[in-house]
């Protein structure tokens, strides 16, 4: 079984004026495979230059990224062996569906059969099989969400890893409950292991096994919260509500 | 339909500016449209002196495409360069700043000293007209591109040329073909321009010129009308290749 250590994870910028900004100070948290961790906090407090860093984006960073398996230990994840979902919409709008989700796979000279093969998996396991040959400005959101992530996994990524940066924030909460779901069982199918950031609490419980509360800017763990709840939850039983009301507490930011 | 009405409405206006200067001044110098239209017959099929007015066409033409060729050829990859390199930017911006004003015509003279009256001068004039809004749209395409594009290609393994040939330059397909729109316009300006200014002896320019020099109205007016029909073709043309081409850009069906 792989572990995901993190530690003592530090990175400032330089602003304008020649100082150092501090955006992540001694972030320390750990993973199992299989596991979802969601990291919550206010806007604004380093979470995505954290994923950078795991993402392997940022080079100028202290601390350590360490993959256990056993008694192997590897350091650092170098880009392109992460999957990564940015916040911002990311489907290139000039390749179709299909041409989007092979992305990585010509990269690599996939033979056209197993090219084909996989995408076709990968499509009719959000649904979107009908949808191949449609361009990103032909889909809603929450289709373009789910092509996004078909799109990371169509080489899967070598730890089992995938980042995901507040990928549902833009859409309305009907499709974004409904994206969980589909979230949930991808994690399932694919076995991977998530590490999803957040800002919105009631996500965050339904998907998660561990909660990593940060503070304001500079982010630091300011609390690690387990969720014990099996699966399928329900969005309205005590249980829920109650670590719900634990966060809310936690984050008397959020808003 | 809007479209004929536009048409119309244009045709008799030209109608009445050429009956009102006969009635005003009692000369005749702008032909009316009907008259116009129908010299277009015999020009196409017998011509003047042997040369027909689609031979004209396709001598202008033929210098726009090369110029114009030439200009995407060079400007593309160096857009790219410029887009994609800060360094090389600053220090080539000035280069281009200096050379940018200098209108396309002026350089006839260095063109006839350099090529002769050939194909090759007139393409020079069009590649120096075509060359810098080409330019201008490619580079400032490239530095553009959203930036998440380059990460996710990066994070699905891209190397830097993967980028460059497969985010980068489609990411920029809407610029190339809106500096094209512009460039091939401007060519064709250039080309009307030296050929009227007597850089050579043939194409719609020449024509236009020698028919005004000879006093053959009609005709003049005919080779204008066929600049428009031309203008006209091309402008379908872009729309039939955006529709190709870019048919992913938000707007374009």
């Amino acid at each position: 079984m792989k572990h995901f250590h993190f530690q003592q994870i530090q990175k400032s910028f330089s602003n304008e004026i020649g100082g150092q900004v501090s955006v992540i100070d001694n972030l320390t948290f750990s993973t199992a495979e299989g596991e979802i961790t969601s990291i919550i906090g206010p806007s604004g407090c380093g979470k995505t230059t954290f994923l950078r860093i795991i993402a392997g984006f940022e080079e100028s960073y202290s601390g350590t990224v360490t993959i256990e398996d056993g008694n192997t230990k590897a350091t650092a994840l170098p880009v392109g062996t992460v999957g990564y979902i940015p916040q911002e919409p990311s489907l290139f709008p000039w390749y179709t569906v299909e041409e989007n989700v092979a992305f990585s796979l010509r990269l690599r000279n996939v033979s056209k059969v197993s090219l084909q093969q996989r995408v076709e998996e990968l499509l009719r396991m959000v649904g979107l099989e009908a949808y191949r040959t449609y361009y990103p400005k032909e889909l809603s959101g929450g289709m373009k969400q789910k092509v996004t992530i078909c799109r990371a996994l169509a080489v899967p990524p070598p730890f089992g890893l995938l980042l995901l940066d507040e990928p549902f924030s833009a859409l309305d909460s009907q499709t974004r409950n409904a994206l969980q779901q589909d979230l949930l069982s991808i994690h399932t199918s694919q076995h991977l292991t998530l590490i999803f950031v957040t800002h919105n609490i009631d996500e965050a419980v339904f998907i998660s096994d561990q909660v990593v509360v940060l503070s304001q800017l500079p982010a630091r763990v300011k609390n690690i919260v387990t969720i014990p709840l099996p699966h399928p939850r329900d969005r309205t039983s005590p249980e829920f509500n109650a670590i719900r009301k634990d966060l809310l507490n936690l984050g008397e930011f959020m808003h | 339909m809007y479209y004929a009405i536009g048409l119309g409405i244009l045709l008799g206006l030209w109608e009445r500016v050429s009956l009102l200067q006969e009635w005003i001044a009692g000369v005749k110098i702008i032909p009316d449209p009907i008259s116009t239209m129908l010299a277009l017959g015999p020009l196409v099929s017998k011509g003047m002196y042997g040369v027909t007015l689609l031979e004209h066409v396709f001598t202008s033409f033929g210098r726009v495409l090369l110029g114009f060729l030439y200009a995407i050829l060079l400007a593309v990859p160096l857009g790219l360069f410029l887009g994609l390199n800060k360094r090389g930017r600053l220090i080539l911006e000035p280069v281009v700043d200096f050379i940018r004003p200098i209108p396309p015509i002026a350089w006839v003279p260095i063109a006839i000293i350099l090529f002769g009256i050939s194909i090759i001068s007139h393409a020079f004039i069009i590649f120096i007209g075509a060359f810098f809004p080409l330019l201008q749209n490619v580079a400032d395409g490239v530095r553009h591109v959203k930036p998440v594009y380059r990460d996710v290609a990066q994070s699905l393994g891209a190397n830097r040329s993967q980028i460059i040939w497969r985010v980068v330059l489609p990411a920029i397909g809407p610029n190339i073909l809106t500096g094209a729109k512009v460039s091939i316009g401007i060519g064709w300006m250039c080309v009307i321009a030296a050929e009227m200014i007597g850089v050579s002896d043939a194409g719609v320019g020449y024509f236009i010129n020698d028919m005004k020099n000879i006093g053959n109205y009609t005709f003049m007016m005919a080779g204008m009308v066929a600049l428009a029909i031309i203008g006209l073709a091309i402008l379908f043309f872009f729309y039939a290749l955006e529709h190709y081409a870019i048919k992913w850009v938000e707007g374009i069906k």
